[in-house]
Protein backbone atom coordinates (compact mmCIF):
# COMPACT_ATOMS: atom_id res chain seq x y z
CA UNK A 1 0.00 0.00 0.00
CA UNK A 2 1.45 3.23 -0.92
CA UNK A 3 -0.59 5.36 0.34
CA UNK A 4 -0.35 5.98 4.31
CA UNK A 5 -3.20 5.80 6.42
CA UNK A 6 -4.58 9.31 6.59
CA UNK A 7 -5.26 8.77 10.42
CA UNK A 8 -0.91 8.23 10.95
CA UNK A 9 -0.48 11.53 8.44
CA UNK A 10 -2.38 13.58 10.78
CA UNK A 11 -0.94 12.37 13.79
CA UNK A 12 2.69 12.72 12.05
CA UNK A 13 1.83 16.59 11.23
CA UNK A 14 0.23 17.35 14.75
CA UNK A 15 3.22 15.76 16.51
CA UNK A 16 5.57 17.98 13.67
CA UNK A 17 3.54 21.11 14.39
CA UNK A 18 4.12 20.61 17.99
CA UNK A 19 7.54 20.17 18.34
CA UNK A 20 8.62 22.86 15.78
CA UNK A 21 6.38 25.52 18.02
CA UNK A 22 8.02 24.63 21.16
CA UNK A 23 11.19 24.86 19.38
CA UNK A 24 10.92 28.47 17.95
CA UNK A 25 9.16 29.48 21.65
CA UNK A 26 12.11 28.48 23.21
CA UNK A 27 14.87 29.89 20.85
CA UNK A 28 12.81 33.09 20.87
CA UNK A 29 12.79 33.03 24.66
CA UNK A 30 16.42 32.19 24.99
CA UNK A 31 17.96 34.60 21.59
CA UNK A 32 17.90 38.12 24.05
CA UNK A 33 20.13 39.96 21.91
CA UNK A 34 23.26 42.44 23.65
CA UNK A 35 22.53 45.85 23.64
CA UNK A 36 24.89 48.41 23.19
CA UNK A 37 25.01 50.98 25.23
CA UNK A 38 26.52 53.86 22.83
CA UNK A 39 29.03 56.79 23.94
CA UNK A 40 28.63 58.69 26.68
CA UNK A 41 29.71 62.52 24.72
CA UNK A 42 30.43 65.95 26.98
CA UNK A 43 29.58 69.14 24.27
CA UNK A 44 31.46 72.27 25.76
CA UNK A 45 30.43 75.49 24.15
CA UNK A 46 32.80 78.79 24.26
CA UNK A 47 30.66 81.65 25.48
CA UNK A 48 32.72 84.38 23.65
CA UNK A 49 32.56 82.69 20.03
CA UNK A 50 30.02 79.69 20.71
CA UNK A 51 32.71 77.90 19.04
CA UNK A 52 30.92 73.91 20.36
CA UNK A 53 33.46 70.98 20.96
CA UNK A 54 32.82 67.83 22.13
CA UNK A 55 34.76 64.63 23.72
CA UNK A 56 33.77 61.12 25.76
CA UNK A 57 32.51 62.01 29.13
CA UNK A 58 34.83 61.83 32.15
CA UNK A 59 34.14 61.47 35.80
CA UNK A 60 33.53 64.51 37.54
CA UNK A 61 31.68 66.37 34.43
CA UNK A 62 28.77 68.52 35.11
CA UNK A 63 26.88 70.80 32.65
CA UNK A 64 27.98 74.21 33.90
CA UNK A 65 31.05 73.78 34.93
CA UNK A 66 33.48 75.97 33.09
CA UNK A 67 36.92 74.42 31.66
CA UNK A 68 39.77 75.68 28.97
CA UNK A 69 40.13 77.74 26.95
CA UNK A 70 38.95 78.11 23.51
CA UNK A 71 41.08 76.95 20.85
CA UNK A 72 39.51 79.91 18.42
CA UNK A 73 39.55 82.79 20.85
CA UNK A 74 40.82 81.87 24.13
CA UNK A 75 37.68 82.53 25.80
CA UNK A 76 36.20 80.71 28.64
CA UNK A 77 34.63 77.31 27.92
CA UNK A 78 31.62 75.66 29.21
CA UNK A 79 29.99 72.18 29.40
CA UNK A 80 26.41 73.12 28.08
CA UNK A 81 25.34 69.12 27.43
CA UNK A 82 26.19 65.60 28.45
CA UNK A 83 24.31 63.30 26.48
CA UNK A 84 24.61 59.64 25.15
CA UNK A 85 24.99 58.99 21.44
CA UNK A 86 23.13 56.03 20.38
CA UNK A 87 25.63 53.14 18.80
CA UNK A 88 25.37 53.15 15.02
CA UNK A 89 22.32 51.15 13.53
CA UNK A 90 23.33 48.20 11.86
CA UNK A 91 23.40 49.26 8.15
CA UNK A 92 19.89 47.61 6.32
CA UNK A 93 20.59 47.58 2.81
CA UNK A 94 17.99 48.73 0.81
CA UNK A 95 16.34 45.70 -1.41
CA UNK A 96 17.30 46.60 -5.04
CA UNK B 1 -9.94 -4.03 5.52
CA UNK B 2 -10.72 -2.84 9.13
CA UNK B 3 -7.99 -0.74 10.18
CA UNK B 4 -9.52 2.57 8.85
CA UNK B 5 -12.58 1.44 10.76
CA UNK B 6 -10.14 1.01 14.17
CA UNK B 7 -8.75 4.16 13.90
CA UNK B 8 -12.24 5.89 13.77
CA UNK B 9 -13.64 4.38 16.92
CA UNK B 10 -10.45 4.96 18.48
CA UNK B 11 -10.52 8.51 17.34
CA UNK B 12 -13.67 9.12 18.62
CA UNK B 13 -12.69 7.32 22.37
CA UNK B 14 -10.18 9.89 22.65
CA UNK B 15 -12.09 12.58 21.68
CA UNK B 16 -14.89 11.59 23.97
CA UNK B 17 -12.37 11.30 27.03
CA UNK B 18 -10.30 14.24 26.29
CA UNK B 19 -13.91 16.56 26.32
CA UNK B 20 -14.36 14.83 29.03
CA UNK B 21 -10.93 15.64 30.69
CA UNK B 22 -11.13 19.06 29.68
CA UNK B 23 -14.89 19.55 31.15
CA UNK B 24 -15.06 18.13 34.26
CA UNK B 25 -11.13 18.23 35.89
CA UNK B 26 -9.54 20.68 36.84
CA UNK B 27 -6.01 18.97 35.08
CA UNK B 28 -6.51 21.69 32.06
CA UNK B 29 -5.85 24.09 35.03
CA UNK B 30 -3.26 22.25 36.91
CA UNK B 31 -1.09 22.07 33.42
CA UNK B 32 -1.82 25.15 33.11
CA UNK B 33 -0.47 26.62 36.51
CA UNK B 34 2.51 24.21 36.30
CA UNK B 35 3.37 25.96 32.93
CA UNK B 36 2.48 29.79 34.10
CA UNK B 37 4.23 28.66 37.94
CA UNK B 38 7.53 27.82 35.74
CA UNK B 39 7.48 31.27 33.83
CA UNK B 40 7.28 32.97 37.09
CA UNK B 41 9.88 31.23 38.63
CA UNK B 42 12.27 31.85 35.91
CA UNK B 43 11.59 35.52 35.74
CA UNK B 44 11.89 35.14 39.50
CA UNK B 45 15.29 34.50 39.10
CA UNK B 46 16.33 37.01 36.68
CA UNK B 47 14.70 39.74 39.29
CA UNK B 48 16.94 38.13 41.93
CA UNK B 49 19.81 38.58 39.42
CA UNK B 50 18.73 42.23 39.14
CA UNK B 51 18.73 42.89 42.89
CA UNK B 52 22.03 40.83 43.50
CA UNK B 53 23.52 42.89 40.64
CA UNK B 54 22.54 45.99 41.86
CA UNK B 55 23.68 45.20 45.42
CA UNK B 56 27.25 44.65 43.93
CA UNK B 57 27.02 47.67 41.92
CA UNK B 58 26.44 49.88 44.49
CA UNK B 59 28.60 48.69 46.91
CA UNK B 60 31.38 48.91 44.01
CA UNK B 61 30.17 52.86 43.39
CA UNK B 62 30.32 53.65 47.36
CA UNK B 63 33.86 52.37 47.50
CA UNK B 64 35.35 54.58 45.00
CA UNK B 65 33.42 57.40 47.50
CA UNK B 66 35.68 55.93 50.20
CA UNK B 67 32.91 54.54 52.08
CA UNK B 68 34.42 52.20 54.53
CA UNK B 69 31.32 49.41 54.98
CA UNK B 70 28.99 50.11 52.29
CA UNK B 71 27.17 46.77 52.25
CA UNK B 72 26.00 47.19 56.17
CA UNK B 73 24.87 50.53 55.30
CA UNK B 74 22.82 49.38 52.27
CA UNK B 75 21.56 46.43 54.08
CA UNK B 76 20.12 48.86 57.14
CA UNK B 77 18.77 50.92 54.92
CA UNK B 78 16.36 48.24 52.85
CA UNK B 79 13.12 47.96 54.26
CA UNK B 80 13.60 50.77 56.26
CA UNK B 81 12.92 54.00 56.02
CA UNK B 82 8.92 53.58 54.61
CA UNK B 83 6.35 56.40 54.90
CA UNK B 84 2.66 55.14 56.26
CA UNK B 85 0.71 57.63 53.87
CA UNK B 86 -1.75 60.26 56.00
CA UNK B 87 -5.13 59.48 56.14
CA UNK B 88 -7.16 60.62 53.53
CA UNK B 89 -10.97 59.71 54.40
CA UNK B 90 -10.19 63.11 56.31
CA UNK B 91 -8.97 65.61 53.53
CA UNK B 92 -8.86 68.28 55.84
CA UNK B 93 -5.03 69.73 55.72
CA UNK B 94 -4.06 66.08 53.74
CA UNK B 95 -1.30 68.20 51.93
CA UNK B 96 -0.01 69.82 54.83
CA UNK B 97 0.63 66.49 56.58
CA UNK B 98 1.68 64.97 53.31
CA UNK B 99 4.41 67.34 52.95
CA UNK B 100 5.14 67.23 57.04
CA UNK B 101 5.44 63.10 56.18
CA UNK B 102 7.63 63.87 53.17
CA UNK B 103 10.05 66.29 54.69
CA UNK B 104 10.12 64.52 57.70
CA UNK B 105 11.49 60.83 55.84
CA UNK B 106 13.55 63.17 53.85
CA UNK B 107 15.32 64.27 56.88
CA UNK B 108 16.25 61.19 58.76
CA UNK B 109 17.35 59.66 55.51
CA UNK B 110 19.45 62.30 55.33
CA UNK B 111 20.49 61.96 58.88
CA UNK B 112 20.76 58.11 58.33
CA UNK B 113 23.38 59.05 55.96
CA UNK B 114 25.46 61.71 57.64
CA UNK B 115 25.82 59.28 61.14
CA UNK B 116 27.19 56.73 58.70
CA UNK B 117 29.46 58.43 57.11
CA UNK B 118 30.22 62.07 58.60
CA UNK B 119 32.22 64.51 56.44
CA UNK B 120 30.43 63.81 53.22
CA UNK B 121 30.13 66.02 50.54
CA UNK B 122 26.74 67.62 49.66
CA UNK B 123 26.91 65.61 46.01
CA UNK B 124 28.69 62.44 47.54
CA UNK B 125 25.26 62.30 50.02
CA UNK B 126 22.48 62.99 47.68
CA UNK B 127 24.25 59.96 45.35
CA UNK B 128 24.80 57.82 48.24
CA UNK B 129 20.62 58.43 48.97
CA UNK B 130 19.87 57.82 45.41
CA UNK B 131 21.84 54.78 45.05
CA UNK B 132 20.21 53.21 49.08
CA UNK B 133 16.80 54.34 47.81
CA UNK B 134 17.01 52.28 44.50
CA UNK B 135 18.72 49.18 46.14
CA UNK B 136 15.06 49.14 48.39
CA UNK B 137 13.04 49.36 45.19
CA UNK B 138 14.67 46.24 43.49
CA UNK B 139 14.63 44.64 46.88
CA UNK B 140 10.72 45.62 47.74
CA UNK B 141 9.57 44.42 43.85
CA UNK B 142 11.25 41.14 44.09
CA UNK B 143 9.42 40.68 47.52
CA UNK B 144 6.38 41.69 46.43
CA UNK B 145 6.25 39.08 43.41
CA UNK B 146 7.65 36.69 45.97
CA UNK B 147 4.22 37.30 47.74
CA UNK B 148 2.47 36.41 45.07
CA UNK B 149 4.24 33.36 43.90
CA UNK B 150 4.11 31.94 46.82
CA UNK B 151 0.00 32.80 47.71
CA UNK B 152 -0.50 31.30 44.80
CA UNK B 153 1.48 27.98 44.89
CA UNK B 154 0.21 27.68 48.62
CA UNK B 155 -3.66 28.06 47.26
CA UNK B 156 -3.00 26.29 44.39
CA UNK B 157 -4.63 29.84 42.95
CA UNK B 158 -3.95 29.17 38.90
CA UNK B 159 -5.47 32.73 37.90
CA UNK B 160 -3.20 34.47 40.47
CA UNK B 161 -0.43 32.62 39.27
CA UNK B 162 -1.72 33.23 35.52
CA UNK B 163 -2.00 37.17 35.99
CA UNK B 164 1.31 37.46 37.73
CA UNK B 165 2.89 35.18 34.71
CA UNK B 166 1.40 37.90 32.64
CA UNK B 167 2.10 40.58 33.86
CA UNK B 168 5.54 39.45 34.93
CA UNK B 169 7.38 40.71 32.05
CA UNK B 170 6.45 44.81 32.77
CA UNK B 171 7.58 43.96 36.10
CA UNK B 172 11.04 42.74 34.67
CA UNK B 173 11.05 45.94 32.49
CA UNK B 174 10.97 48.24 35.09
CA UNK B 175 13.10 46.54 37.73
CA UNK B 176 15.54 46.55 35.14
CA UNK B 177 15.43 50.21 34.57
CA UNK B 178 15.75 50.80 38.12
CA UNK B 179 18.86 48.10 38.09
CA UNK B 180 20.58 50.15 34.74
CA UNK B 181 20.04 53.54 36.85
CA UNK B 182 22.03 52.53 39.21
CA UNK B 183 24.31 52.80 37.10
CA UNK B 184 23.27 55.39 35.23
CA UNK B 185 23.79 57.46 38.83
CA UNK B 186 26.84 56.53 39.40
CA UNK B 187 28.75 57.47 36.80
CA UNK B 188 27.12 60.80 37.68
CA UNK B 189 25.49 61.79 34.04
CA UNK B 190 22.23 63.91 33.53
CA UNK B 191 19.61 61.29 33.86
CA UNK B 192 16.34 61.66 31.31
CA UNK B 193 14.72 63.08 34.65
CA UNK B 194 17.06 66.13 34.26
CA UNK B 195 15.33 67.53 30.95
CA UNK B 196 13.22 70.15 32.82
CA UNK B 197 16.60 71.33 34.51
CA UNK B 198 18.48 70.89 31.88
CA UNK B 199 16.05 73.23 29.68
CA UNK B 200 15.35 76.00 32.51
CA UNK B 201 19.48 76.64 32.34
CA UNK B 202 19.27 76.93 28.79
CA UNK B 203 17.57 79.94 29.28
CA UNK B 204 20.55 81.13 31.56
CA UNK B 205 23.64 82.99 30.31
CA UNK B 206 26.91 82.47 31.93
CA UNK B 207 27.02 85.17 34.50
CA UNK B 208 23.65 84.68 36.16
CA UNK B 209 24.61 84.11 39.72
CA UNK B 210 22.19 81.81 41.77
CA UNK B 211 21.51 81.91 45.28
CA UNK B 212 19.42 78.87 47.43
CA UNK B 213 15.73 80.27 48.19
CA UNK B 214 14.36 77.05 49.22
CA UNK B 215 16.69 73.25 50.54
CA UNK B 216 18.37 71.99 47.61
CA UNK B 217 16.58 74.33 45.42
CA UNK B 218 18.30 77.41 43.34
CA UNK B 219 17.00 80.75 42.02
CA UNK B 220 19.04 82.46 39.09
CA UNK B 221 17.96 86.01 37.96
CA UNK B 222 18.78 86.66 34.08
CA UNK B 223 17.00 88.46 31.36
CA UNK B 224 15.81 87.79 27.86
CA UNK B 225 15.17 90.40 25.51
CA UNK B 226 13.86 92.70 28.13
CA UNK B 227 12.18 90.94 30.39
CA UNK B 228 13.27 89.63 33.64
CA UNK B 229 13.66 86.22 33.70
CA UNK B 230 13.31 84.21 37.39
CA UNK B 231 14.69 80.51 36.80
CA UNK B 232 14.53 78.04 39.79
CA UNK B 233 15.68 74.53 39.72
CA UNK B 234 16.96 72.37 41.85
CA UNK B 235 20.49 72.79 42.85
CA UNK B 236 22.98 70.81 41.39
CA UNK B 237 25.18 68.76 40.10
CA UNK B 238 24.14 65.91 43.07
CA UNK B 239 21.35 63.99 41.86
CA UNK B 240 17.98 66.01 43.70
CA UNK B 241 14.54 67.38 42.65
CA UNK B 242 14.83 70.35 45.43
CA UNK B 243 11.34 71.94 46.35
CA UNK B 244 10.37 73.87 43.38
CA UNK B 245 7.06 74.64 44.59
CA UNK B 246 8.30 75.90 47.92
CA UNK B 247 10.78 77.99 46.12
CA UNK B 248 7.96 79.42 43.67
CA UNK B 249 5.53 80.37 46.55
CA UNK B 250 8.81 82.30 48.49
CA UNK B 251 9.88 83.89 45.10
CA UNK B 252 6.12 84.69 44.31
CA UNK B 253 5.86 86.11 47.59
CA UNK B 254 8.37 88.27 47.79
CA UNK B 255 7.70 89.58 44.21
CA UNK B 256 4.34 90.62 45.57
CA UNK B 257 2.44 88.79 42.71
CA UNK B 258 3.79 91.52 39.83
CA UNK B 259 5.17 88.93 37.51
CA UNK B 260 2.75 88.42 34.09
CA UNK B 261 3.44 84.41 33.66
CA UNK B 262 5.05 81.30 35.37
CA UNK B 263 6.24 78.63 32.89
CA UNK B 264 6.91 74.77 34.47
CA UNK B 265 9.04 72.86 32.27
CA UNK B 266 9.34 68.90 33.10
CA UNK B 267 9.80 65.30 31.96
CA UNK B 268 6.65 63.57 31.26
CA UNK B 269 6.07 60.18 30.79
CA UNK B 270 4.99 58.86 26.96
CA UNK B 271 2.57 56.73 25.68
CA UNK B 272 3.99 53.94 23.26
CA UNK B 273 2.55 55.13 20.61
CA UNK B 274 4.99 58.71 21.10
CA UNK B 275 7.81 59.11 20.28
CA UNK B 276 11.29 60.11 22.95
CA UNK B 277 12.02 63.76 22.96
CA UNK B 278 8.56 65.03 21.89
CA UNK B 279 7.92 68.36 23.20
CA UNK B 280 4.10 69.68 23.87
CA UNK B 281 2.72 72.60 25.75
CA UNK B 282 -0.42 73.30 27.16
CA UNK B 283 -1.67 75.11 30.74
CA UNK B 284 -1.17 73.76 34.75
CA UNK B 285 1.68 72.96 36.45
CA UNK B 286 4.37 70.34 34.95
CA UNK B 287 5.12 68.21 38.29
CA UNK B 288 5.05 64.85 39.12
CA UNK B 289 5.16 64.97 42.52
CA UNK B 290 3.15 63.61 45.47
CA UNK B 291 1.17 66.75 45.50
CA UNK B 292 2.81 68.92 48.07
CA UNK B 293 5.01 71.02 45.38
CA UNK B 294 2.64 70.62 42.56
CA UNK B 295 -0.48 71.82 44.72
CA UNK B 296 1.75 74.90 45.93
CA UNK B 297 2.38 76.10 42.68
CA UNK B 298 -1.44 76.04 41.98
CA UNK B 299 -2.60 77.49 44.54
CA UNK B 300 0.28 80.58 44.00
CA UNK B 301 -0.74 80.90 40.65
CA UNK B 302 -4.42 81.02 41.08
CA UNK B 303 -3.41 83.66 44.28
CA UNK B 304 -2.02 85.62 42.14
CA UNK B 305 -4.08 84.93 39.12
CA UNK B 306 -0.75 84.56 37.07
CA UNK B 307 -1.14 82.33 33.76
CA UNK B 308 0.86 79.05 34.59
CA UNK B 309 1.75 77.50 31.56
CA UNK B 310 3.48 73.93 31.60
CA UNK B 311 6.15 72.66 28.34
CA UNK B 312 7.08 68.65 29.21
CA UNK B 313 9.67 66.93 27.59
CA UNK B 314 8.57 63.30 26.89
CA UNK B 315 9.69 59.80 27.58
CA UNK B 316 9.58 56.02 29.16
CA UNK B 317 9.80 55.35 32.45
CA UNK B 318 13.27 53.88 31.75
CA UNK B 319 14.17 56.64 29.75
CA UNK B 320 13.38 58.77 33.03
CA UNK B 321 15.97 57.26 35.19
CA UNK B 322 18.83 56.37 33.05
CA UNK B 323 21.24 58.79 30.98
CA UNK B 324 19.58 61.21 28.93
CA UNK B 325 19.89 59.71 25.17
CA UNK B 326 20.61 62.26 22.57
CA UNK B 327 17.06 61.71 21.45
CA UNK B 328 16.00 63.28 24.66
CA UNK B 329 18.84 66.00 24.29
CA UNK B 330 17.47 67.33 21.26
CA UNK B 331 13.77 67.52 22.97
CA UNK B 332 14.85 69.37 25.68
CA UNK B 333 16.56 71.66 22.52
CA UNK B 334 13.00 71.93 21.71
CA UNK B 335 11.54 72.75 24.99
CA UNK B 336 13.98 75.91 25.68
CA UNK B 337 13.01 77.16 22.16
CA UNK B 338 9.27 76.98 22.91
CA UNK B 339 10.14 78.27 26.49
CA UNK B 340 11.45 81.51 24.59
CA UNK B 341 8.84 81.22 22.42
CA UNK B 342 6.02 81.92 24.72
CA UNK B 343 7.69 84.32 26.70
CA UNK B 344 8.74 86.81 23.50
CA UNK B 345 5.13 86.00 22.35
CA UNK B 346 2.70 86.23 25.35
CA UNK B 347 4.94 89.11 27.62
CA UNK B 348 5.66 92.58 26.92
CA UNK B 349 9.46 94.03 27.44
CA UNK B 350 9.80 95.05 31.38
CA UNK B 351 7.81 92.49 32.24
CA UNK B 352 8.38 89.75 34.63
CA UNK B 353 8.59 85.58 34.09
CA UNK B 354 9.28 83.24 36.12
CA UNK B 355 10.62 79.66 34.78
CA UNK B 356 10.94 76.67 36.72
CA UNK B 357 12.73 73.56 35.77
CA UNK B 358 11.55 70.91 37.56
CA UNK B 359 13.59 66.88 37.58
CA UNK B 360 16.29 65.83 38.67
CA UNK B 361 19.20 67.72 38.51
CA UNK B 362 22.18 64.84 38.44
CA UNK B 363 24.89 66.31 36.15
CA UNK B 364 23.52 69.94 36.09
CA UNK B 365 24.49 73.00 38.16
ZN1 LIG C 1 35.77 81.05 21.39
Amino acid sequence: MLGLDPLYILLIAIVVFLASYLLVSYLRESSTQKEEKGKLLTMKKCLSCNYVLSRPYEKEDYVGRKEGKCPRCSGDMMITAIYLEPPPQPQVTAPS
Amino acid sequence: MDGVQDWTSMLIAILILSSFILNFTDIPQKIQFTRYSSVVRRKLMELMEFEEEGRRKSIKYLKDMNLNNPKTLIDNYVDNFFMIFPVEREPTDIIRRLKHLLRTRDESVKRYVLDQVPNVSEVDRQKIEVLLELNSVLTYINKVVKHYYNLGVKFNDWIMMMQLALQINHIVRLAKAYKDAIDSFGVGAPIGDGAGALAARMLLDSVSAASEIAPETVLYETSLEGRKLYVIKAKGPGPTVGWPGEALEKLVERLECRISRVITIDAALKLESEKSGEVAYGVGAAIGDLGPEKIAMERIASKCSVPLDAVVVKMSNEEAINTMTKQIYEGVVRAADVVKNIILSKTKEGETVIVVGVGNTLGIE
